[in-house]
């Protein structure tokens, strides 16, 4: 049905002096009725990806699908999808119905058809009874609602989001988040969402695309991303504070791997597979990545693992904490239980869980780390590889 | 190089809108005073009169024990530091820190290029930053910046700092670091300090006392625990946290020495002390809004004999090592925040359960908290 396929999409603009890769043989696979995020910084080629999508913009090699069909010289309005923007884009001299019977009024449906999708629309986003209000009086929650409206009432394919609430206070992000995932179930429609809030995507999304520099860095859901971020980037880019990282080597005794530096030694569980490839046996430097959320912070130092430090700063927010330790030269968040009581410049231990590092070679970047789960999502991710 | 500020029934009008309303704070000498609030509340509002940038419409503003009204802005001797770091961009970090010391409004003092190195080298060194002297802020990272920015504001050596959402506009990722070096820095120098911010988190964590603002008024003045544990309000404990507090309306039953809250949908036991406390403060009027935060809210698989309350799940938050479900219990939506190991994942059915101690109760209409 609905399912969108990108099949090695490269996007290259061309300026006078040079060309530049706006995005580098992506491919991504939306099954029908999912919910995936594209997630990264400024730049990094989720908008254009989005827009080639909608039609906006042309693709400079490769094929985009949308169900059975390779839309790349399909025209935007024949395409079905829909598309809601940042700024609503609604018509400010019309009331919230005009508005969302727009589009169908263009394609000549008749006004009891029009009537009849526009209240189904309506009562679904509870904005029934606004209906009849001009647009400019409503607030951003409820425009957004009724861009939505606009956007749903075509009964689209595929509905694309670029950044739709990421300019809204947060306390009504918050709420329109759980809204906007609570529609997308009911609608049940396959949508694009671009973001560069971690939080939003992590949140809303059945599967994220996770886009830097114009390449796809991982496409999986949320857990794996937080758990096994594929390389540096993810794991910095996923998680707030993001993951913490120490520099050691990578060494082998009889059978088993350890971690070392001049700070801890230990073994690496069992549990943890780890995949050494040929050129990593040349470089044994790592770094172990570590989450705030999976560190604790004891006085005395109890086993070869413990990482010492100095307290530098601890605050409570509310229902936790979050300590800021100087490890070396580099500072360290761990989160801490709301009464935890330590002074700072005072001499700590850090422990850790050790099911849960990640270990990232340090010259490619990339996790080494693989549990045979994800060898299956492996072929998923694709792309970049 | 500090002093206690004083206000009194402050207010700021833009034309016919009321941006502050009758304000009255006390903030301490050394203090790190946060004021929290939505955006639209008053907060720049507020650090702008305060730096003398815009005047007062009526009210008094007291740095110690010296009115400040009809003192000009370069004369209060307090440093701003808007969003922005607003560094020069084509001067090096040295002629950025000196600049406030060259400056036309730099009037009560003239200062030979001897002095003016001597102070810069004095207040690089306080934030260790110099050896970044000769760069231009571009060569510089977010954090250098936020240091340079702050050594511009001490090498006059103010008796106040106002920062107006300072880091907002960071990097997620590094505002922890952030935070703790400025908290660092203030604690250190002892400066008396007025933060504002939209963040909770950040008002939680930076500030000795927080003040939430709405509307040009003041809700509420306390310690960041006092204001969690108890807020005034129904608007300042949903405002505090980062997910909204549950409140619902019920009413309070009472049978056989034990207090019941009762809603459509549920009937639960209160804390015996809470519920006879709560019933003599009601009387006969039995109804008030229950709340309580998501984090207490614990979620069962299976029926519990007490207190448990059956719900349906609509969405679960997958967030790091925490979930956050909201469910329906009839058509109220509850929030429950739980960590993530101990549930499955695709479950639609579940019992909730409200943490007796951590219930806090609310009058229907004033929507005041009650002392309990």
């Amino acid at each position: 049905m609905s399912r969108v396929k990108l099949e090695n999409v490269w996007k290259i603009y061309k300026t006078r002096k040079k060309d530049v890769v706006g995005v580098k043989n992506l491919n991504l696979d939306i099954k029908d009725g999912q919910f995936v995020a594209i997630l990264g910084p400024s730049g990094c080629g989720k908008s254009s990806t989005l827009r080639m999508l909608a039609g906006l913009e042309e693709i400079t090699k490769g094929k985009i699908w949308v169900g059975e069909k390779i839309v790349n010289e399909i025209i935007p309005q024949d395409r079905n999808i829909a598309m809601v923007f940042e700024n609503y884009a609604l018509y400010t001299h019309k009331t919230v119905y005009e508005n969302i019977a727009f589009p169908l009024i263009l394609r000549g449906i008749s006004s009891n058809e029009i009537k009849k999708q526009v209240y189904w629309v309506a009562e679904i986003l509870k904005i029934v009874d606004i209906l009849s209000e001009s647009t400019s009086k409503l607030s951003g929650g409820q425009r957004q609602r009724v861009s939505i409206g606009r956007a749903l009432v075509r009964n689209p394919e595929v509905l694309l989001m670029d950044e739709p609430i990421s300019h809204l206070e947060a306390k009504l992000r918050t709420h329109m988040r759980a809204e906007l995932t609570r529609l997308q179930r009911k609608f049940n429609r396959t949508t694009v969402y671009v973001t560069h809030d971690q939080h939003e995507a992590i949140t809303m999304a059945d599967k994220i695309a996770v886009m830097n520099f114009a390449e796809l860095q991982q496409y999986d859901t949320p857990s794996n991303l937080f758990n096994r971020p594929f390389n540096e980037f993810v794991a910095g880019f996923i998680g707030e504070p993001p993951m913490n990282m120490f520099d050691c080597n990578l060494e082998k005794e009889l059978n088993d791997f350890y971690l070392v530096s001049k700070n801890f030694k230990f073994k690496i569980p069992d549990k943890i597979k780890i995949e050494i490839k040929k050129e990593q046996i040349l470089s044994r430097e790592m770094k172990l990545g570590i989450r705030p959320q999976d560190m604790m912070i004891k006085k005395q130092k109890k086993n070869d693992r413990n990482i010492s430090g100095e307290m530098f700063h601890w605050e409570v927010r509310g229902d936790e904490g979050i300590a800021v330790v100087k490890v070396d030269k580099n500072m360290i968040a761990a989160k801490t239980l709301p009464n935890f009581n330590f002074s700072k410049n005072e001499e700590i231990q850090i422990d850790f869980d050790l099911d849960k590092i990640n270990i990232f070679n340090k010259s490619t970047t990339k996790n080494i780390c693989v549990s045979d789960k994800e060898f299956i999502s492996l072929a998923e991710r694709g792309g970049s590889q | 190089m500090n002093v206690n500020i004083r206000v009194e029934n402050l207010f700021k009008f833009y034309e016919t809108v009321e941006a502050l309303s009758g304000i009255n704070l006390e903030i301490n000498q050394g203090e790190f005073f946060v004021l929290l609030g939505p955006s639209g509340a008053g907060k720049t509002s507020f650090i702008k009169v305060i730096a003398g940038v815009e005047g007062e419409d009526f009210g008094d503003i007291y740095f110690g024990n010296k009115l400040m009204n009809k003192i000009p802005a370069y004369q209060r001797n307090v440093a701003v530091t808007f969003e922005s770091y607003a560094l020069y961009a084509h001067l090096s970090v040295f002629d950025n820190m000196a600049f406030p010391l060259k400056g036309p409004l730099c009037k009560n003092k003239e200062y030979s290029p001897e002095q003016i190195d001597k102070i810069v080298h004095k207040w690089a060194k306080f934030l260790q930053i110099e050896q970044l002297l000769e760069r231009l802020p571009q060569e510089l990272s977010g954090g250098q910046k936020q240091r340079v920015a702050m050594g511009r504001m001490l090498v006059r050596e103010p008796n106040v700092f106002l920062m107006d959402e300072p880091i907002a506009h960071l990097d997620a990722k590094l505002r922890h670091i952030m935070r703790a070096e400025l908290k660092n820095i203030q604690r250190e120098l002892n400066i008396t300090t007025i933060y504002t911010t939209p963040d909770q988190l950040e008002a939680l964590s930076m500030g000795d006392r927080i003040a939430v603002i709405n509307e040009g008024k003041i809700f509420q003045v306390g310690k960041p625990g006092d204001i969690f544990d108890n807020p005034v309000d129904e608007w300042v404990a949903s405002f505090i946290s980062d997910i909204p507090m549950n409140i619902v309306n019920c009413h309070l039953e009472v049978e056989n020495g034990k207090y019941f809250a009762i809603n459509p949908y549920f009937r639960i036991t209160l804390p015996e002390k809470q519920g006879s406390k709560l019933s003599s403060i009601l009387k006969d009027n039995n109804k008030f809004d229950l709340g309580v935060r998501p984090n207490n809210v614990s979620i069962n698989t299976s029926e519990k004999k007490e207190n448990s309350i059956p719900a349906d799940v609509s969405i679960v938050e997958d967030v790091g090592r925490t979930k956050i479900f909201s469910l329906f219990v009839g058509d109220m939506e509850i929030f429950s925040k739980v960590l993530s190991t101990e549930f499955p994942d695709n479950i639609k059915k579940v019992w909730i359960k409200f943490d007796g101690e951590s219930l806090h109760y609310f009058n229907e209409k004033t929507k005041a908290r009650y002392a309990i």
